[in-house]
């Protein structure tokens, strides 16, 4: 297929999925910060900077008092001017998705466009009023509703390989970028069980750990869990498979470089065990996960959509 | 007279550009006045070189560099044998019922229009009537004004731009040959005068000199039945002689630019070009 | 229960050619069927029928682009609801007119960029060829596969006061349409199947199947397997809806400018498993935007490097560049006499009675008659547009006049044609309207006219513009089988 189409894409799944985790993770931050007493605001504080970050907001003035939650939502949300807020996404996602119109089919291209016209129908003004809570879950349903309707009706060849690396690249980096919003400072339950939620994770968590709830259990979970869809480990899986679906050959070989990084990092999480993450510290190995997920991000790019066309 | 000729043209990018490509005009054609007995264009990095020939009869070759580099290095050496006297005398004059009864006047269309760089704008206008119109001998009148570039304007390389427009020169009343062949060329279409643009080399050194770092030269070629084309230069105020060595003809500069291309990548070239023209001792 | 019987009977003809009733108001032969099977419709159902089509339509993204800002505004056409029938024996007149004028059209063409033997007969002025904005000139002596040039026309026809056909323009550089007429017949079907009662149009859809054919037959000799591509500017050009639809039902990648590139005179598209070659471009890109590296330098929408590619006889172009010299609107007045010179015929179809302006005693008589004629423009440099004598102002006049005298190439002029009315959706009445008619010529191994054909009306009372952009509209054409 066309570089170019392979690469709409991939940026159009890699910006639904990183919009709906936004509005995840802005959700969960938002209810955290409703109910906090004075101790309870600085780490509120802390965290929404954090949270900002996310959305690739650097430098944000400290955000206080009652209107700073408020605040801190238009932000992540409405700035049009910054490339990875909540509207930037979608804007990016859906003009990806008019570039390569005749490769989806109808019902994508509808899902993605009502995702669209939702967003610049809403008033920041009228959200404030009421409370962000319930666009944030609009979003969140537009980004599933968006891969089921991916997974149903788009035949299970190139163009859907390239829309499910978008989506699981996206989700095994924000996962590691939201793990590594942990407040070090903080080991309490409720600290890690806000990450979890971020993750949209709390509940398998709790099925799978009907006993413990050590925090080391939850980065396990979230890095290691061979089945749960937002594990990194699961995630990487997928890109794997589905860089071999594309070129035809078998998991556990490599035909080039792109294959190469996923395999090895694939392989190192298959065979990591918790001991040694906590050895090394786990915010230090979230880390060296987020390098390796650039790096898989950078192949990406030059295998299949190079600047520089290959002879 | 005998000439080898070398002309290197080399770009410098700061930053890497790809996919560049390349048109040249760099083969001396050969013809009734000259000859053309080798040509050899070496392009550093290492392309594959295809060449056609135009419709105004010019050979062209062109080439494209795909992946990233930073300089790209054109080299054409060639030797030419060139047939005309020293000392050409005056052609015989010519009608302006000679013109219009050739057969081949039809063709000669966009010798006689406007073109990308010769445009029939007022400032030309002022100037062919500033020289008097044409009497009854167009010869006569082709060498008057010609000569008359030569006196009125000065040669300056500052003047002007390789883009610049004839009104640009005109207006400062200076420029390089490029613009001299441009404003002869406009005169004598604008007199009903069919004309083409030559780009070449004059050779401004004796035998046996050495090579110099020179530029390509340029002239005007005018269609002056029963003579065919007669070629002055305008810069230096005569008739094409055996000094003369012609690469391509065409419309103006655009049909005949030496070296012109495209390339992706932001960053601007520096170009360099260097001449050089020798004159070997009796073949 | 109101039904559409008593708006039949209201149907005022008017003083024109009517497609649908004769001189005395009774249904043509070939449209009894339809107003039999309209007299029985109810009028509500019909109505709720109209609004169904257009969501659909809007849903589907039939539309093209108005850009009176920059963000450009996404229109549909509006579609009417009554067919226009064409019945065989019209057919086979209008097929074997525009065939053969395709045919002229397309040795001229091969003729004027080698040998030029019409301009060295006398037949046609050199200097009308040469003065051509669209004469190009990188085209002299390249040697097209079977010197096939225009392998996809739209010829414009419409008919006169006593029923003659005539041909209004050519259209050979990136003729449109085609999606309207395939859209329509599926939308009309899936909407209005009791309309079909008592006819069975020859079916449309093969359409990008035969194009398909036609480009196949224009790819370089010696490949098994040809490679086709459709070119588009991209999501934003006004066409582009149509741009995809081709390419989706002919199997054709849909690339744009920078998916291609030449590497040692041979086209490739860029795709992830590295460059595949490309050896049929089906361009519906303009000329001057095609090659960067020897038309406009500033463009993006082509390849730098593809008349090289096209000179050495390594991809196929269609149309072929410099198709634009022989749709010129100067042109148009020789091409009866083209089809004279190369096919040694009289035409089937004749033109609209025209004046070149650039032949001096014909300006005198234009000028003469401003306020009865339509002036056009020769598209040398746009800007003008057209008058239309009888319906401007005096200043708007005395322009033009300016404009003629100082630029008698730019203008020919033609008397206003009267042309035909069919029946339309008007508000809650049928009313008679302008329309003309657009079928297309593609010619692959042969000429071949598939039975598709665009009938566009003008919607506004009286208007005879039945432009998109203007407030036009279309109707699905059924060509009747033998």
């Amino acid at each position: 297929m066309l570089s170019r189409v392979a690469e709409s894409l991939y940026w159009l799944s890699r910006n639904v999925e990183r919009a709906e985790t936004l509005a995840r993770v802005i959700d969960v931050a938002f209810n955290r910060t409703i109910d906090r007493n004075a101790a309870g605001r600085e780490r509120a504080q802390r965290m929404w900077k954090r949270v900002l970050e996310l959305a690739g907001l650097f430098d944000v003035p400290d955000i206080d008092g009652p209107s700073a939650a408020q605040e801190a939502f238009s932000l992540g949300s409405f700035d049009a001017d910054n490339r990875s807020s909540l509207i930037s996404c979608v804007r990016i996602a859906r003009s990806n998705a008019l570039g390569v119109r005749a490769e989806l089919t109808t019902e994508v291209w509808e899902s993605i466009n009502s995702m669209y016209l939702f967003v610049e129908a809403q008033s920041p003004a009228a959200i404030a009023r009421e409370g962000p809570s319930g666009f944030l879950r609009r979003i969140r349903d537009a980004g599933v509703a968006f891969g089921g309707i991916v997974d149903a009706t788009i035949t299970h060849g190139d163009e859907w390989n390239f829309l499910q690396i978008g989506r699981y690249i996206e989700r095994a980096t924000m996962t590691v970028r939201i793990l590594q919003t942990h407040d070090v400072a903080d080991d309490s339950a409720a600290e890690w069980q806000r990450l979890l939620e971020m993750c949209c994770a709390s509940e398998p968590f709790a099925r799978a750990q009907r006993h413990s709830s050590e925090p080391s259990e939850a980065i396990a979970f979230l890095l290691l869990h061979d089945s749960f869809p937002r594990s990194v480990r699961f995630c990487v899986g997928e890109v794997d498979r589905s860089l071999h679906r594309l070129s035809e050959t078998l998991p556990g070989t490599y035909s080039n470089e792109c294959e190469r990084v996923t395999g090895r990092l694939h392989a190192m999480l298959d065979f990591t065990q918790l001991q040694e993450i906590i050895d090394e510290g786990a915010l230090k190995y979230a880390s060296r996960i987020a390098d390796r997920l650039s790096s898989i991000g950078a192949a990406i790019e030059t295998t299949y959509f190079p600047r520089v066309p290959v002879a | 007279m005998n000439f080898t000729i070398l002309h290197q043209t080399t770009y410098r990018y700061p930053q890497k550009i790809h996919e560049s490509y390349t048109i040249c005009h760099l083969q001396p054609r050969s013809d009734l006045t000259q000859y053309c007995t080798k040509h050899d264009l070496a392009v550093a990095p290492r392309v594959r070189i295809f060449t056609y020939q135009d419709r105004f009869g010019n050979d062209v070759q062109h080439f494209a560099y795909l992946p990233d580099h930073d300089v790209l290095s054109i080299i054409a050496r060639s030797n030419v044998a060139t047939m005309l006297p020293s000392n050409p005398s005056i052609p015989e004059p010519v009608t302006r019922a000679a013109i219009a009864g050739d057969p081949s006047l039809p063709l000669l269309y966009d010798f006689l229009h406007e073109s990308v760089y010769v445009t029939f704008g007022p400032s030309l206008r002022e100037l062919a009537a500033d020289l008097g119109p044409p009497g009854e001998d167009l010869v006569e009148y082709y060498l008057r004004v010609g000569a008359a570039i030569t006196t009125a304007f000065t040669y300056d390389k500052s003047a002007t731009t390789v883009h610049a427009t004839i009104a640009d020169s005109i207006a400062a009343r200076a420029g390089v040959c490029q613009d001299f062949a441009h404003i002869l060329v406009g005169l004598c279409r604008l007199a009903g005068i069919p004309a083409r643009y030559v780009s070449g080399y004059i050779f401004s050194g004796q035998e046996g000199s050495i090579l110099g770092a020179e530029a390509s030269h340029a002239w005007c070629e005018a269609y002056l039945p029963p003579h065919g084309w007669i070629g002055y230069d305008p810069t230096n105020g005569k008739l094409i002689n055996d000094e003369f060595v012609k690469i391509a003809l065409g419309r103006d500069y655009r049909d005949v630019s030496p070296v012109r291309g495209l390339y992706k990548g932001a960053s601007a070239a520096t170009m360099s070009v260097n001449v050089g023209m020798e004159a070997l001792v009796n073949q | 229960m109101a039904t559409m019987q008593p708006l039949l009977e209201r149907y005022a003809r008017v003083d024109f050619f009517d497609e649908f009733a004769d001189e005395v108001g009774a249904p043509r032969a070939h449209y009894a069927g339809l107003a039999q099977t309209l007299r029985s419709i109810d009028w509500s159902d019909f109505q709720h029928r109209v609004e169904l089509v257009n969501s659909v339509l809007l849903q589907r993204g039939v539309t093209f682009t108005v850009y009176a800002d920059a963000r450009g505004t996404e229109r549909i056409l509006p579609f009417d609801l009554i067919p226009r029938i064409v019945p065989a024996d019209e057919w086979s007149l209008i097929r074997r007119g525009i065939a053969q004028r395709v045919r002229a059209l397309n040795a001229f063409l091969a003729d004027v960029y080698h040998e030029q033997r019409i301009l060295k007969a006398g037949v046609i002025p050199w200097e009308l060829v040469f003065s051509s904005r669209f004469y190009n000139r990188e085209m002299i002596g390249v040697r097209l596969h079977k010197d096939i040039y225009i392998h996809i026309s739209g010829v414009d026809l419409i008919r006169g006061r006593d029923g003659t056909y005539y041909v209004l323009e050519d259209n050979l550089r990136t003729p449109s349409g085609i999606s309207y007429v395939l859209e329509n017949r599926d939308i009309l079907k899936r909407s209005f199947p009791q309309l079909f009662a008592h006819y069975q149009p020859r079916p449309v859809d093969d359409y990008p199947i035969r194009l398909r054919r036609a480009l196949l037959a224009s790819a370089p000799p010696g490949l098994s397997e040809p490679t086709i591509v459709v070119l588009t500017p991209g999501i934003y050009n006004s066409a582009y809806f149509e741009h995809a639809l081709l390419a989706r039902r002919m199997g054709a990648e849909l690339v744009e400018g920078p998916d291609l590139l030449v590497r040692d005179n041979v086209v490739y598209m860029k795709t992830t498993k590295g460059l595949q070659r490309v050896d049929v471009i089906y361009r519906r890109v303009d000329d001057d935007f095609l090659d960067p590296l020897y038309f406009k330098s500033d463009s993006s929408l082509g390849v730098a490097g593809l008349m090289d590619a096209y000179r050495a006889g390594n991809v196929s172009i269609a149309n072929a560049v410099g198709t634009g010299v022989a749709d010129d609107k100067a042109v148009y007045p020789h091409v009866p006499a083209m089809i004279r010179f190369y096919l040694g015929e009289e035409p089937v179809l004749p033109n609209v009675p025209t004046f070149d302006c650039n032949d001096p005693a014909q300006m005198q008589h234009v000028l003469g008659r401003l306020d009865e004629l339509v002036v056009k423009n020769t598209n040398q440099s746009g800007g003008y547009g057209m008058l239309m004598g009888p319906f401007a102002t005096v200043e708007e006049r005395g322009k033009f006049a300016e404009a003629i005298r100082a630029n008698p190439r730019e203008f020919i002029a033609q008397p206003i044609v009267p042309l035909s009315c069919h029946p339309t959706i008007i508000g809650d009445s049928l009313a008679p309207r302008h329309i003309d008619l657009r079928p297309f010529v593609l010619y692959g191994d042969d000429i071949d006219v598939p039975p598709a054909a665009l009938t566009r009306v003008a919607l506004s009372d009286g208007s005879l513009v039945v432009n998109s952009s203007q407030g036009g509209g279309s109707k699905d054409t059924w060509v009747l089988e033998e």
